[in-house]
């Protein structure tokens, strides 16, 4: 895979996401609470904390899911705290959700291909018929290799098993080669064998690009990840490489203590 | 992707089966067992092919989008009072300026007219609605909108004719020697139009623009995170559902060289969603078939009885209840299971057609499912 991809060429910012007092409400609870942050270009950038803390509130806010209450949010060299989800993802911020969302009633083939040909999106050959696109059916098939699910190509998307439905998203999400991942709880409800071939599968599409990871796994989360940044009540606790977070005293006592 | 047969991909081709549909219609359209009159009618069948392009192209935003729209009538009618004015011509008053129109027959301009015309509502229409609505929202606009224009061609009777319509419109006459006077020739006109109309329609739906409506259907908020703009899906999808009725309305004209405001009616609207239901949405040929299986029951039920909208009614209610993926959707079953397991498959409640009208589920946020995750 990595050989074959060539991810957007990086901006000179260093960083792909920054936030500015970024905060959101919801009803009177405040999910996400003034978070200003850099998260560095390149690896694995993983997320942590306690259910509660505004991990995937803070994902839905970088990829457009809901807009902030307040706060800014920078792309690179470039604001997009008021562009569609459609818009950012056409920017290279590809995304997967915490509840498998994938096109349940298409086959595993129809998957892959519609998020292949997005970035095809808008030019006049569309309505064409899809040779004309090019190499999108090698495109297609490589994706579906890479997942895994060449095999289950045919069959529709809600037959395949948990595991297989997860690593289809995967595969959704790296079909347009975005240079930017983010994956929310991709080992959730997996088994042993699913988790390892799926953590696999994170490593190898790494090279060369960001993945924000949100995750619970510790030993996987400890293993893969670059740096560490632990939320707490919707703001940011710590950040640091594996190592520091696991000695650090305050991530500790606020979440880590059972992994002392 | 499976490989292909080249035989029985011909074979099982929808664009096949539309076609041969369109060639025996003629011959068997309006035969009742009832009566023993086992020979067609060919206006039943001209009826029947236009109302499988009008059915054709509400099913496109229907059973690939997932939108249900309840005034695809105003498109049909704005086509068939586009040929009849611009045939018959007119001479009306409009805020103290007279607009004059000589009569013609060209049908190549009326059919440009009647498309050109309603494609722009739609456009227009679309830009105000799909970005404000969806479900039974939009569904309710739709109707609301269609009402307007029905009572713009049954009020403004000074252009068109109001309640009694326009009547004796001229049938073009490109040849010369009245070649489309004849009903049989007529037929076939309307059965050669229809099917080229449907062959784009089959394109359009097989292009990676199709396929990008189906993603909507299933899933629009996976569609807009893997980049899809999808209202402007949306929009697109609409106009071109628009432009098969008005197709269809430019035949209709030309058909019963009359209209009446009846075309742009509720009834027309309501009358398009039972024949798709009945051939089966989410098929390219359900609407085809649908249309044809309508007007046979309602050609013969008629002749028994006054009260055949209530057996359609009936029809409409079981069809629903019992399978309500339609005659295509049984097809296809057969086809691919056999005749005992589709037939318990298409009774079965979890094979039911899923029509993606309500609202996207709202965000979820922190959800319990984290709670399972082993730490």
């Amino acid at each position: 895979m990595a050989a074959t991809t060539t991810p957007a060429a990086k901006s000179g910012t260093g960083y792909v996401f920054k936030t500015e007092g970024l905060t959101r409400r919801f009803s009177g609870f405040t999910a996400v609470n003034n978070v200003t942050l850099e998260i560095p270009e390149g690896g694995v950038r993983t997320i942590i904390g306690p259910n509660g803390a505004g991990k995937t509130t803070f994902f839905n806010l970088l990829s457009g899911l809901l807009p902030p209450s307040e706060g800014r949010i920078w792309f690179r060299d470039r604001e997009i705290t008021s562009l569609l989800s459609y818009q950012r993802a056409r920017l290279g911020i590809a995304r997967s959700f915490q509840i498998t969302n994938i096109f349940a009633h298409l086959t595993v083939h129809e998957n892959v291909r519609l998020a292949v040909q997005a970035i095809h999106d808008g030019k006049k050959s569309f309505f064409f018929p899809e040779r004309r696109l090019g190499n999108l059916a090698e495109k297609t098939e490589q994706v579906l290799q890479d997942v895994g699910l060449w095999d289950a190509r045919d069959a529709k998307a809600e037959n395949l098993s948990h595991g297989d439905q997860r690593r289809l998203e995967i595969g959704l999400v790296i079909a347009s080669d975005p240079p930017v991942l983010l994956l929310d709880e991709p080992l959730a409800g997996m088994s042993p064998t699913e988790t390892h071939e799926t953590v696999d599968l994170i490593q190898r599409i790494s090279p060369g690009r960001t993945i924000l990871l949100v995750e619970h796994d510790i030993d996987v989360v400890m293993a893969i990840s670059t740096t560490i940044t632990v939320f707490q009540t919707g703001a940011v606790l710590a950040i640091g490489t594996p190592q520091e977070i696991r000695a650090n005293e305050a991530v500790q006592r606020a979440y880590l203590g059972e992994l002392a | 992707m499976k490989q292909r047969n080249p035989v029985s991909g011909f074979l099982t081709h929808p664009l096949l089966w539309a076609a041969v549909l369109l060639v025996i219609l003629p011959y068997v359209a309006g035969a009742n067992p009832f009566t023993g009159n086992w020979s067609g009618f060919v206006g039943i069948a001209t009826t029947m092919a236009i109302f499988a392009l009008f059915a054709s192209g509400w099913n496109l935003l229907f059973g690939h989008v997932g939108e249900l729209s309840f005034g695809h009538a105003m498109f049909f009618t704005i086509g068939a009072y586009a040929t009849a004015l611009y045939s018959k011509g007119f001479n009306v008053t409009v805020f103290g300026h007279t607009v004059q129109h000589d009569a013609t027959n060209n049908l190549l301009v009326a059919l440009l007219l009647s498309v050109v015309i309603a494609v722009l509502w739609a456009w227009l229409l679309a830009r105000i609605i799909i970005p404000r609505s969806s479900g039974i929202y939009f569904s309710m606009i739709t109707l609301a909108f269609a009402q307007v224009i029905f009572f713009i061609t049954y009020r403004f009777s000074d252009l068109t004719g109001g309640e009694d319509g326009m009547q004796s419109i001229a049938r073009p006459n490109p040849t010369g020697q009245g070649w489309l006077q004849d009903s049989m020739h007529f037929y076939w006109f309307t059965a050669v139009a229809v099917f080229l109309a449907l062959c784009l329609l089959y394109y359009i739906l097989r292009s990676p623009f199709g396929s990008v409506l189906h993603a909507i259907r299933e899933n629009k908020q996976r569609a807009r995170f893997l980049g899809y703009d999808v209202d402007k899906y949306r929009v697109n999808a609409f106009v071109l559902s628009a432009f098969f009725p008005a197709v269809a309305g430019w035949l209709w004209t030309y058909y019963q060289q009359a209209i009446n405001p009846d075309a742009g009616s509720v009834e027309y609207s309501g009358n398009i969603v039972m024949m798709s239901m009945l051939g089966g949405v989410q098929t390219f040929l359900g609407p085809i078939f649908g249309a044809s299986v309508y007007w046979e029951i309602q050609n013969n039920v008629s002749q028994l009885t006054k009260y055949w909208e209530a057996w359609i009614g009936i029809v409409f209610v079981v069809v629903v209840l019992v399978g309500p993926r339609g005659i295509m959707g049984l097809f296809d079953d057969v086809r691919h299971y056999g005749f005992a397991t589709a037939f318990k498959r298409y009774f079965s409640r979890t094979e039911r057609v899923k029509t993606d009208m309500q609202e996207e589920l709202p965000p979820v946020d922190e959800a319990p499912v984290a709670t399972e995750v082993s730490h």
